[in-house]
């Protein structure tokens, strides 16, 4: 039983490396917000005409050298293509709506041009609020008092999200596809990976995350439709991983006699906060306990592990 | 008639001594007009042997593979004692401005981690320009080796006589500044010492400043001290009190995305960000926007290192903050909300308590050896 887990979870997460590898930098996992290209951006030319007209000062319709503070008077320079000794309103549209859009990776360093929320990509709850509690830095008697108290909230969320999961996935999948299915819910694990830059002889061991479930779903062969509320349903499943207002008010209830006042205040506004974390094009890097590791190199080959080896951490 | 002569000549050599021997200071009473400047004479102190800037006993978390892709030091410009020593008399030279009142060292003051500690510059006339002078601690980390708040820089080579021929900032002619330079006697020697001949050029004098600002590495603050008695960033660092150590895990998980990406030892952010300062587009400094023309652009700001950062106050391009428990807040609230804002920037809702804990751990970051090193001090008097 144990051997077939083995095999299944080394199954997925191989598919997994593979797919990305293929894309070479370009797809992260599904799961991955891809929010960094969105955010990058969203003035548009106009926004730079007026932005630049705002120093027209002598209002005739042209912006010239003097009228520009000396760190912008290169674009005079650089640029005016009409009219003598400065830019009007056409020149600057035209110019700003020819500049290439600048790419995440082109501004990052290292940065295959995505972020996601470090909770994203995981099959509990338990990385969050565990990293919530970890940020009180409580002495070490308090913390053997929490540290029960989160658990039993962990696992009663994660079962309460999985059930919910397992319900949804019911109706849409058969019962070999459920039963593989329900296997890569119940993994509470995170995979790794091995990176090794060029040139370089040390491997640096990167957390891949846990199962990647939208993935797993396109797996099935599911019809368009079935294929979307399954989608839905393991976005809803990772929603229902994020204690809401209630849950947060009923864990720091139960709290009280442990955490002072302002250690509760403070544990709320953690549980209430979402890290981002980069993502990557073989997976996605994440907070590990505090510090980032396994980050993205758009420059480093992916190694992976023999099969045999692949390394399963099941808490 | 003779007698005179010779008397004419002695005063003039005299003259001649006198100035080759100082820099000539300028006492000023600067109006926002104008300047009323008083001459005195500033004496140059150099120590017989070099300052040590080459050889620098950087510990293990610059050392990592991540940590040193951030170097941006050109193979053709490596730095050298002689180098970075003549950078140093260049920096703090007022015969760099037009009217010989202020060099660089004027606004990026040493005990701010060469920042300057007014929320605006002021340029040789006492005008003041409309950014803030940002600290130059550990430029030579900065990888995608591109300066000024809007990035218009290059590099540090070109970067460094941006300011001295800017109208604003030191208006000096830089066709005029080797021959300038030329008339102290101090300087072809130092020039020949730096680069194995006494010739003065414009090349060389950006040469040797940018050396002077790649040696002006900050490396020895508690953080750093604590780095190196732990396995791991994450763990408790020994030196740290309880609130230090709880501002750096909060530090690392809400924070560090941007300013310590890939490594544990710059505290940069590599690239230029739209942290949310402003909801303005129009109004508002438009910061690499306004250099590139690209709508993508606007708002976005290049950022120094936070290494010292508790003497780089006032904060952002425009110094509004000047505070750390100001900056925190801001960030606190998750910005306004510009067209361009960062994905980073949401809102963190920082407890006071945590933002407490956030400001202890970047005070952690000062580095008072560095701040008072005497080998990035003003050498004159």
């Amino acid at each position: 039983m144990r051997r077939g887990f083995v095999l299944l979870v080394t199954v997925i997460w191989c598919a997994t490396t593979a797919a990305s590898a293929q894309n070479s930098g370009v797809q992260v996992q599904s799961f991955a917000l891809n929010v960094a290209t969105a955010a990058l951006g969203s003035a548009n030319p106009d926004d730079v005409v007026a932005r630049i007209m705002s120093f027209d000062r002598d209002h005739d319709g042209v912006v010239s050298k003097s009228e520009l503070p000396e760190r912008m008077q290169p674009l005079l320079t650089r640029g005016d293509t009409g009219v003598v000794g400065g830019l009007n309103a056409t020149e600057i549209r035209t110019r700003a709506a020819s500049r290439p859009p600048t790419s995440a990776t082109e501004r990052g360093f290292g940065h295959p041009g995505g972020y996601t929320f470090g909770d994203q990509g995981e099959t509990s709850s338990r990385s969050h609020i565990e990293g919530a509690l970890a940020d009180l830095r409580l002495d070490p008697v308090t913390l053997d008092q929490a540290r029960p108290i989160v658990d039993a909230f962990v696992e009663a969320l994660d079962a309460d999200a999985s059930a919910d999961l397992q319900e949804d996935m019911a109706k849409l999948l058969t019962p070999v596809q459920l039963s593989a299915f329900k296997k890569a819910i119940e993994f509470r694990g995170r995979f790794f990976a091995t990176f090794k830059a060029p040139n370089q002889r040390e491997q640096v061991p990167v957390i891949i995350g846990g199962p990647d479930l939208a993935q797993i779903v396109d797996t099935f062969g599911l019809a368009p439709e079935q294929l979307r509320e399954a989608h839905a349903a393991v976005d809803r499943f990772k929603e229902r991983l994020r204690p809401g207002d209630d849950d947060r008010s009923a864990l720091l209830k139960q709290m009280k006699g442990v955490l002072s006042a302002e250690e509760r205040d403070n544990f709320r506004a953690a549980l209430e906060r979402r890290p981002l974390v980069k993502a990557g094009p073989a997976g996605f890097a994440r907070i590990n306990g505090g510090g980032l590791r396994g980050d993205v190199f758009n420059s480093f080959q992916v190694v992976p592990p023999p099969p045999a080896r692949v390394v399963i951490h099941a808490n | 008639m003779n007698v005179c002569v010779s008397a004419g000549l002695v005063l003039w050599a005299g003259c001649l001594l006198a100035l080759a021997g100082s820099d000539r200071e300028h006492t000023s009473n600067l109006s926002a007009q104008g300047a009323v400047v008083k001459s005195s004479a500033r004496t140059l102190h150099l120590p017989d042997a070099p300052y040590r800037y080459s050889l620098l006993n950087l510990p293990a978390h610059f050392m990592s593979p991540a940590a040193m892709r951030f170097d941006n030091t050109p193979n053709d410009n490596p730095v050298t004692d002689d180098g970075a020593t003549l950078g140093r008399v260049l920096f703090y030279d007022r015969r760099f401005s037009a009217n010989n009142t202020i060099s660089c060292g004027s606004c990026h003051v040493q005990s701010h981690a060469f920042a300057d500690p007014n929320r605006f510059s002021r340029g040789f006339q006492g005008l003041q320009t409309d950014r803030h002078g940002m600290s130059l601690v550990n430029v030579r980390f900065h990888p995608r080796a591109r300066f000024f708040w809007d990035e218009r820089g290059g590099n540090l080579e070109q970067m460094v006589l941006l300011p001295v021929e800017n109208h604003l900032e030191m208006g000096q002619d830089l066709a005029k500044l080797p021959s300038t330079l030329e008339h102290d006697a101090r300087y072809p020697e130092l020039f020949r010492k730096a680069f194995g001949d006494p010739s003065i050029t414009n090349e060389r004098i950006s040469r040797a400043l940018a050396q002077f600002l790649r040696s002006m590495v900050s490396y020895q603050s508690k953080y750093d001290d604590g780095r190196q008695l732990v396995n791991a960033l994450s763990d408790d660092f020994p030196n740290f009190t309880a609130q230090e150590n709880r501002g750096k895990a909060l530090f690392l998980r809400n924070c560090s995305l941007c300013h310590l990406p890939d490594q544990e030892a710059h505290f940069i952010m590599v690239e230029p960000v739209n942290t949310g300062l402003d909801d303005d587009t129009e109004h508002t400094d438009g910061g690499v926007g306004d250099i590139t023309l690209n709508p993508r652009d606007m708002g976005h700001f290049k950022s120094p290192s936070l290494r010292n950062v508790e003497v780089t106050t006032p904060y952002m391009h425009d110094g509004r903050f000047s505070t750390l428990e100001a900056v925190i807040d801001h960030y606190s609230s998750g910005g306004k909300k510009h067209p361009n804002k960062d994905v980073r920037i949401q809102p963190l809702h920082f407890t006071d308590s945590e933002k407490a804990a956030i400001v202890a751990f970047l005070k952690t970051l000062t580095d008072r050896k560095f701040l008072e090193d005497p080998k990035f001090s003003d050498p004159f008097e």
